[in-house]
């Protein structure tokens, strides 16, 4: 009742032209989907989408790999670096995104003066400018969120009975090789159900681009949802366009239930028990 | 007789709940687009106070809900919950609350006794012309309550420095030229100009003066309300962006303008980093208290152009209050607002905490001095021509066209070509 009257509701609702403040809806059929096809900025939205949850869960699932790997091994401070790369999770959204709005500004932002001071002047930036913004977007939602996925795969690891890895040493497989053969088989399942969550947080991130680009994301750093939002309520310049935007969020709904079954039709393989 | 003294007492307690709860007056809601502390919602609370403290028949229930207040109003309309006033800049009351028949007419009303008053009008209250620019051809559906123009904000002291003294109107095209001119000189390490790129409709603002000024009000208004979109084909259109073009190309505005994300332009102007930006008179309460205490601001009118169409017209707007024909006490809310829009009450509780009111005798704040002076020689026109007040148009094409060439990614050929093409599209799909 709580997921399907709303779902269908939604559904019910796209099929309309509505601003929200009149109490009936102009029923126009497949309209506002014909609409998205002529679109261009839920092209470009889409495309941020993809971008982020491609690029980014690629360099977030590397990292999780290398870190989980470094953090296998009996390093001092272990507990420290853990609580470390974590920390960004338990920061609000807004607070992170403002965060990376001032690391992002060229006059005072950090990155650019450190680029500077070290003479790296030429890798400097205008990095929310329009050609940048989606690629710095991204790295501000890897920082944020390699600590989570780090956990859940840690989590995973640490249930591995360790006569596992001293077998694997014992036959004289290197560091790597456990890790490929011993450690990412073994944790598989629990590594499919982190990249499924990515998968869903990536098609819905909302916060940290709205706060980095706080009040008012400029529209080539639109993703589906900051696009749903902007034809919803907007900020400065309101459209109230809520057939529209109910009819991306149904959008948003489908991509991200194809985007579940992608993952779990090409990640099926045999459980391993232990 | 003690329990004479008693039923007394208890009568008397009842009867002092029964005062103090109000329950026979009556309510008007009230949605504001402030949250609570902010230097208005200050004001406006001291408003209610005193006015229910006047009138002890009415309580004013304020919902201090914050800038996204016409959002939750939908709910409210949904829902059936009575509001009886609502306050945002006229542009989004014209959007969401007037232009969907929400708003009760208030030209009776203001040929009504102002508050407290047994004789004249209401309107009477207001300055010449600042009712009429809120009203639709319908009639008056609006209250202005501050009103503000747009210009360009400068640091007094880093003009005077270049030797250059704006006068708050009259600046011509050529000597603004002159001015950047000189002020790039004299200070290679200032940027004359400032921008924050990431709102689009502080982008447009540059495209709309010019535009207005070179080819006239009217055929700027006609243009984005032409069917066929070629109206933006005029050579008036391409001249003024090639205008704004040749202020990027020579380089004014300051390095990594387009990816300035508000109000960081601000802090560099504060910071003596920027010279002038154009914005609105808001500026003042805005930027001020965060400015250096020896930090002089002021402003001057949009440059006019030789020969152009629309010299002389500086944008104007309010932040407005609307009474809702979804509320119960139309009668009530409008006696509050005459109430806080006399210029010895609301007025003079406005102007104190420095706000500049469209209120007939109200003392100018001192920081809108150039915001007086311009007002009193030049015409208004509504934000962006009337563009702004048209939300979707605005958005779909205007924004979507001017915000890749504000940021240099297109050519002013391509900028014009790209109004049209929208424009035309646009329209299509939403017959006028």
């Amino acid at each position: 009742m709580v997921f399907v009257y709303p779902a269908v509701q939604a559904l019910w609702i796209s099929l309309h032209e509505w601003n929200g403040f009149q109490e009936n809806m102009v029923y126009i059929g497949l309209g506002n989907y014909e609409r998205m096809l002529g679109d261009a900025t839920v092209w470009s939205s889409l495309q941020n989408t993809l971008l982020i949850t491609v690029v980014g869960g690629a360099a977030i699932f590397l990292l999780v790999f290398f870190f989980s790997a470094s953090l296998q091994r009996r390093i001092p401070g272990k507990k420290f670096f853990r609580a470390l790369l974590f920390f960004p999770v338990i920061l609000p959204g807004v607070g992170v995104g403002l965060i990376w709005q001032f690391i992002f500004n060229n006059n005072w932002g950090p990155l650019s003066l450190g680029l500077n001071a070290a003479g790296l002047g030429f890798l400097d930036r205008t990095w929310l400018s329009p050609e940048n913004i989606v690629s710095s977007l991204t790295v501000a939602i890897v920082w944020t969120y390699v600590g989570y996925y780090l956990i859940i795969v840690l989590a995973g690891i640490e249930k591995i009975p360790s006569t596992f890895f001293e077998a694997a040493r014992m036959d004289g497989a290197s560091e790597w090789r456990i890790f490929r053969s011993v450690t990412i088989p073994m944790v598989w399942d629990v590594l499919m159900v982190a990249i499924t969550l990515w998968v869903i947080s990536a098609l819905k991130i909302f916060d940290l681009i709205i706060a980095t680009t706080y009040p008012s994301p400029p529209r080539g750093s639109f993703t589906l949802t900051v696009f749903v939002w902007e034809r919803a309520v907007g900020m400065y310049t309101p459209v109230f366009q809520l057939g529209y935007a109910t009819a991306l969020g149904v959008v948003l709904l489908i991509l991200v239930i194809v985007g579940v079954a992608v993952i779990r039709a090409v990640s099926r393989r045999d459980v391993l028990e232990y | 007789m003690k329990v004479m003294a008693g039923a007394v007492c208890v009568g008397l307690l009842l009867s002092g709940c029964s005062a103090g709860q109000s329950s026979d007056a009556t309510k008007v809601v009230y949605w504001s687009e402030f949250n609570k502390g902010e230097p208005l919602q200050l004001v406006i609370q001291e408003m209610i106070d005193t006015f229910e403290s006047e009138n002890p028949d009415i309580t004013v229930e304020a919902n201090w809900a914050g800038r996204d207040v016409l959002t939750k109003l939908q709910a409210a309309v949904q829902a059936g919950t009575p509001v009886d006033i609502v306050d945002q800049s006229n542009d989004r009351i014209l959007t969401a609350v007037v232009d969907n028949g929400l708003a009760v007419k208030l030209d009776d009303y203001l040929q009504e006794p102002s508050y407290g008053k047994s004789s004249g009008a209401w309107l009477d209250d207001f300055t010449p012309g600042s009712l009429e620019a809120f009203a639709t051809s319908d009639g008056t559906f609006m209250i202005p309550r501050e009103s503000y123009i747009s210009g360009l904000w400068y640091n007094v002291d880093m003009l005077a420095d270049a030797g250059i003294e704006p006068s708050a109107t009259g600046t011509t095209w050529d000597q603004f030229l002159d001015d950047l001119d000189a002020l790039a000189k004299k200070n290679p390490d200032v940027s004359p100009l400032g921008a924050d790129a990431s709102i689009d409709f502080y982008n447009n603002w540059w495209f709309s003066y010019l535009a207005v000024r070179v080819a006239g009000l009217e055929a700027f208004q006609n243009a984005a309300h032409d069917p066929t979109g070629e109206g933006w084909r005029q050579p008036a259109f391409l001249q003024a962006a090639q205008m704004l073009r040749d202020l990027q190309d020579k380089g004014y505005f300051q390095d990594g303008y387009q990816g300035s994300v508000y109000p960081a332009m601000q802090s560099q102007w504060a910071n003596s980093e920027v010279a002038m930006f154009l914005n609105g008179a808001w500026i003042p309460n805005e930027v001020g208290p965060q400015a250096p205490d020896d930090f002089h601001m002021d402003v001057f009118a949009f440059p006019n152009v030789d020969g152009g169409l629309g010299n002389d017209l500086v944008e104007y707007w309010s932040n407005a209050w609307a009474v809702l024909n979804i509320g119960e006490q139309s009668d009530a809310a409008v006696k509050f607002l005459q109430f806080a829009t006399a210029p010895d009450k609301g007025g003079k509780m406005l102007t104190d905490a420095g706000f500049p009111v469209p209120i007939q005798g109200a003392a100018t704040p001192p920081e809108f001095a150039g915001q007086d002076k311009i007002l009193a020689s030049y015409t208004t026109m509504e934000q962006r021509g009337g563009l702004q007040g048209e939300a979707a148009y605005s958005t779909d094409v205007y924004n979507l066209c001017n915000d890749p060439f504000f940021l240099g990614d297109t050519a002013p050929e391509e900028f014009i070509d790209c109004l049209a093409t929208e424009g035309a599209k646009y329209w299509s799909a939403n017959p006028q």
